[in-house]
C-alpha cells in the first residue's frame, strides 16, 4: 500500500499534535526539541522525568506524552494482520 | 481492557451501511489526506463527529470573540491560527477582518506564548482565546498558572475549552443518530487515558477503538472495529498504546482540575450541553476574560445558511451542503468546518481527488 508523505508541515493550528525528539532540558520546564531538522522550544512540565533522547507528542507547545518505542514497533508488526482482515472484509 | 460483552447496539444500520465516526480533527485530516475512505470495502463509511475545536464553537461565541476587538482598552487578542478566519454570525466578519480594521490580533503557537506577550507588554491587556478539548486544556491551565505565579494583572483567558465525552453522549441520545462504531480521539485519550474512553462501550454500548494518526494505525483501528461489529461485540480497544496508557497523563489531568470547573456550554449543532465546557475556577477569576470584560453570549445575529452543525453531528456529508465548493471554499469560508484544516468540509474539499 502506498501512503502519502508523513512529514506534516509545522503548523500554527491548534489541534495538530506532532512527535518531537527532546534535545536539551532546561530548568524552567522548557526543552529544546527537534523534528525534521527544525528545532523549537517546547514545554515538558506534563512529562515525568523528561530526558534528552525521549520522543514526545507535542500539542500546542506542550509535550503531552512520551512515545514508547517498543509498542511503536509492535504496531508496525501487526500490519500483516490488518491487510488480511481488510481483504476478508472486501470479499 | 473491559470484558467483552454483547453490544446493545444494532450492528447494521437500516440501510445496511456500517458507519464509523471519528471524533478528532487530526483523524479527519489524516483520513482525507491519505485517501483512507477510498481504501475501505463497500458498505463501510467513515464520518466526522464533533472533533474540530473551531467547528464546534457556535457563531454567537465567535460574535463575543469579535466583540473583544471593540473593547475600549484595545486589548491584544492572542489566538491559535485557525481561529482568526472563523466568521461569526455575520458572513465575512472574522478576527482577520477586524485586524485589517485595526484590532490587535496576534497568532500564537502555545498559550505560554500569550503569557510571554503579557509579560513584555505590561501596559496592554492580553486576552488568550482558549479553544480546544482535553488536549489544549492542560496547556491553557498551565498558562493561567504561569501568569498567576508571575503576578501578571494584564493576562486573561476566554475559555471556549470543551470536554469531548458529553458531546458524544448528546449525539448518541438522538434517536436519528446511526453509527455502528467509534474511532476514539487519540490525543484526547493521551490525556484522559483508556479510562476516559470507556463510556463509548460501557455506557453507550458501541464498539470503540483508540486510534493513532498514521494511516496504517487508522486502518488497524478500523479493522478492529469491523471485527468487533462482525462478532457482535462492543468493547474498548487501545490501538494507540504507544502513547495512550490506562490512566492517561495524570499531571495534565491535575492541571485541568486545579484551574477549571465543568460548566454548561453551547456547541454548534448540538446546543447547550450540561457539564461540557471548562470554565475557569472562581479562585482564578482574575484571569477569566468573561468576568473581567463582562462578556455576554447573545443569540446568533443571522443564519448564514451554513450546515456545519449537521456535518459535525454526522447527519450530513460536506458535499451534501448546498454551499460546499460554491459559496463556501477555504479561501472564503462561510462556516468553521471549511476554515480549519481539520474541519470536515476543508478536508473534504482539499483532498476531494483522493477521498472517495
Amino acid at each position: 500500500m502506498a501512503f502519502c508523505d508523513r512529514n506534516e508541515r509545522m503548523t500554527l493550528d491548534m489541534c495538530l499534535a506532532v512527535p518531537f525528539k527532546i534535545k536539551e532540558i532546561h530548568e524552567d520546564g522548557s526543552a529544546l526539541a527537534e523534528r525534521g531538522g527544525v528545532m523549537r522550544s517546547i514545554n515538558v512540565s506534563f512529562i515525568r522525568d523528561p530526558r534528552p533522547g525521549d520522543h514526545v507528542i507535542v500539542h500546542a507547545g506542550f509535550a503531552i506524552e512520551r512515545i514508547r518505542e517498543k509498542q511503536a514497533q509492535e504496531v508496525m508488526e501487526s500490519y500483516d494482520e490488518l491487510v488480511k482482515e481488510l481483504e476478508a472484509m472486501a470479499k | 481492557m473491559p470484558e467483552t460483552r454483547e453490544s446493545s447496539k444494532e450492528h447494521k444500520s437500516r440501510d445496511g451501511i456500517i458507519r464509523l465516526m471519528e471524533v478528532c480533527g487530526t483523524h479527519t485530516m489524516a483520513i482525507a489526506r491519505n485517501g483512507i475512505k477510498s481504501l475501505l470495502p463497500p458498505g463501510v463509511k467513515l464520518i466526522s463527529g464533533p472533533g474540530c475545536p473551531v467547528c464546534v464553537t457556535p457563531p454567537q461565541v465567535v460574535d463575543a470573540v469579535l466583540g473583544l476587538s471593540e473593547l475600549e482598552c484595545r486589548p491584544v487578542i492572542a489566538t491559535y491560527g485557525d481561529m482568526i478566519r472563523v466568521p461569526g454570525s455575520r458572513p465575512g466578519d472574522t478576527l482577520m477582518k477586524r485586524r485589517a480594521l485595526g484590532a490587535d490580533v496576534r497568532i500564537v503557537y502555545s498559550p505560554v506564548d500569550a503569557v510571554e506577550l503579557a509579560e513584555k507588554e505590561r501596559d496592554r491587556q492580553v486576552i488568550f482565546l482558549g479553544a480546544g478539548f482535553e488536549t489544549t486544556a492542560p496547556g491553557t491551565a498551565a498558562a493561567i498558572g504561569a501568569a498567576a505565579d508571575r503576578g501578571l494583572k494584564n493576562f486573561t483567558v476566554f475559555s471556549m475549552l470543551k470536554k469531548v465525552e458529553p458531546s458524544v453522549r448528546a449525539l448518541a441520545s438522538d434517536p436519528s443518530f446511526s453509527v455502528q462504531g467509534f474511532l476514539c480521539p487519540g490525543h484526547v485519550a493521551v490525556v484522559t487515558g483508556e479510562k476516559g474512553m470507556k463510556f463509548f462501550s460501557e455506557d453507550l454500548g458501541y464498539p470503540a477503538v483508540i486510534s493513532g494518526f498514521e494511516p496504517e494505525e487508522i486502518l488497524k483501528a478500523i479493522t478492529l472495529l469491523l471485527k468487533q461489529i462482525r462478532n457482535g461485540e462492543s468493547k474498548l480497544e487501545n490501538a494507540y498504546s504507544t502513547v495512550v496508557s490506562a490512566d492517561g497523563n495524570t499531571i495534565a489531568q491535575e492541571m485541568m482540575e486545579k484551574y477549571f470547573a465543568l460548566r454548561s456550554d453551547i456547541w454548534r449543532g448540538l446546543g447547550l450541553i450540561p457539564d461540557s465546557g471548562f470554565g475557569i475556577r472562581e479562585e482564578y477569576s482574575d484571569m477569566d476574560a468573561e468576568k473581567r470584560f463582562d462578556i455576554k453570549i447573545g443569540e446568533p445575529k443571522q443564519d448564514s445558511g451554513c450546515h456545519c452543525g449537521d456535518v459535525i453531528k454526522g447527519a450530513m456529508e460536506p458535499s451534501e451542503c448546498p454551499l460546499f465548493g460554491k459559496a463556501c471554499v477555504p479561501e472564503e469560508p462561510v462556516g468553521p468546518c471549511m476554515v480549519s484544516p481539520e474541519g470536515a468540509c476543508a478536508a473534504a474539499w482539499k483532498y476531494r481527488d483522493v477521498s472517495a
